[in-house]
């Protein structure tokens, strides 16, 4: 949506066209969903928490400046209900860009002490589409996903499953552009790591 | 530089962070080693399939609860 073409439609929101609603609700709640997912884990709170978003952001659609695209604005509120609410269920949400480092040295065991390859990354063959398509990598990603750490779920979450961009997601979950890459980094890793077990698991006759 | 550095720089190479001598290393790392090329194919499989993971699609109820949602701040609006 270009700039002009997301005025129109906040206008139209604006004026109550409810037609404009029912297409931006459709083409946003799923993203909200998942992102409020990173933060709550069951996914009837994480419904509720997207439900709340869109009354929070109507009420608050004249204070909405464009400053950003509306689908940043909205997914912040959704993260920043979502936090809340986690914190209210007595989810303790952890921000360090530190965490997990404990496990991360695990990784250390695939390198010998020359920095060279121990173990070596196992042979893949078939291709992204092919992957999201079968069920069993599928879920065995979205578990290794909900099994990161908090910041790092939030991090891949926003980049990789619903495609914010870096700034996007500094911004959003309050990072400074080092630590969002970091724990990106981190994140991806350990989902390749869960990828290449569910693989391996897979071709065992 | 070795494997285990250039795979720690995998995601600063894939964001496009890395400059002058860590960017040259990196790359001529790459070149020769068959693993790390693999390790970072591997990354980028990893992407693309999260990118392709379909996300979850709205109920009914969802969306009748927000049009309903949003009908009654029309109503309360002066």
């Amino acid at each position: 949506v270009d700039d002009s073409g997301e005025a129109a439609l906040l206008a139209r929101l604006r004026a109550g066209d409810e037609s404009t609603f029912a297409r931006v609700f459709e083409e946003h709640h799923p993203m909200l969903v998942r992102l409020a997912l990173a933060f709550v884990k069951n996914p009837s709170v994480a419904e509720d928490v997207a439900q709340d978003t869109w009354v929070a952001a109507m009420d608050a659609l004249d204070t909405f400046e464009a400053r950003s695209s509306f689908k940043t604005w909205i997914a912040r509120i959704a993260i920043n209900r979502a936090k809340t609410r986690a914190v209210r269920d007595g989810r303790n949400v952890s921000w360090s860009a530190d965490e997990g480092e404990g496990t991360e040295s695990r990784d250390e065991t695939r390198f010998n002490g020359w920095g060279i390859w121990r173990t070596r990354p196992t042979h893949w063959d078939e291709t992204p589409e092919g992957f999201a398509l079968r069920r069993e990598v599928r879920e065995a990603i979205l578990a290794g996903l909900a099994s990161l750490p908090d910041a790092q779920r939030a991090v891949v979450t926003m980049r990789d499953l619903e495609g914010f961009d870096s700034e996007e997601v500094c911004n959003a979950l309050d990072l400074s552009e080092s630590n969002q890459r970091v724990l990106l980094h981190r994140g991806r890793s350990r989902l390749r790591a869960v990828l290449e077990r569910a693989l391996m698991g897979d071709s065992r006759p | 530089m070795m494997c285990r550095e250039a795979t720690e720089r995998m995601t600063e190479a894939m964001e496009g962070r890395l400059s002058g001598l860590t960017k040259a290393s990196f790359h001529l790392h790459l070149g020769m080693c068959a693993w790390c090329r693999r390790h970072k194919k591997q990354l980028e499989t990893l992407v693309e399939t999260l990118h392709s993971v379909p996300a979850p699609s709205v109920t009914p109820e969802a969306r009748t609860q927000a049009l309903a949602a949003f009908r009654a701040r029309q109503k309360n609006s002066p």
